[in-house]
């Protein structure tokens, strides 16, 4: 619960990298590729 | 009482039958005062194993195994790190793999036990460049 709490978990799945980027459900294998790796850097964050 | 029934396991096993390395689970739980949850997450683990010879499960004690704690980077129980051949594939698990999260444990220990990536080629390309650790977590429920 504390971790649903402190990542907002409102539906799942919810997918957070390096505790800062937010993708929610499920995407594409591409799609999931670009999210966590271009808003790995900074490009993008929820 | 079996989580499987006698179908599944015919599936599974026969799913899980290209392994050729050692997988080994290893389970951390908190007997007194952790999640209920520990007792199933043995009981799926368990189950799991016994569908390949090459499948083993090792207990370990969230309270007691500081070292293994330490060295996998498990700080809440239950957990499950997924072993490859001796080696450590970075996959956790917390809580119970109940639901579809059974399907994500048969996947991870498959993938640990064969070595075959199911990803396009420019998905490996992609995450082969990366060079900074990366921390992903992903959340599910077990129904």
């Amino acid at each position: 619960m504390d971790l649903s709490r402190r990542y907002r978990i409102t539906g799942v799945p919810k997918t957070i990298v390096n505790d800062t980027v937010e993708i929610l459900g499920g995407l594409p294998e591409a799609d999931f590729v670009d999210a966590v790796l271009q808003r790995a850097d900074g490009a993008s964050q929820s | 009482m079996a989580l499987l029934s006698p179908q599944d396991r015919q599936t599974l096993t026969a799913h899980l039958a290209p392994i050729s390395r050692k997988v080994d689970l290893l389970l951390f739980t908190q007997t007194i005062g952790g999640s209920e949850s520990g007792l199933i997450a043995k009981q799926v683990a368990d189950e799991v194993a016994s569908l390949h010879e090459k499948i083993s499960v090792v207990d370990k004690n969230f309270v007691l195994d500081t070292d293994d704690r330490a060295k996998y980077g498990v700080d809440k129980a239950p957990a499950l790190v997924v072993l490859g051949d001796g080696a450590d594939t970075r996959i956790r698990f917390y809580g119970a793999n109940t639901g579809y999260e059974f399907v994500s444990l048969v996947e991870a220990v498959l993938l640990a036990g064969t070595g075959n990536l199911e990803l396009e080629p420019e998905t490996v390309t992609a995450v082969a460049a990366v060079d900074t650790p990366m921390h992903i977590q992903v959340f599910s429920t077990p129904t």
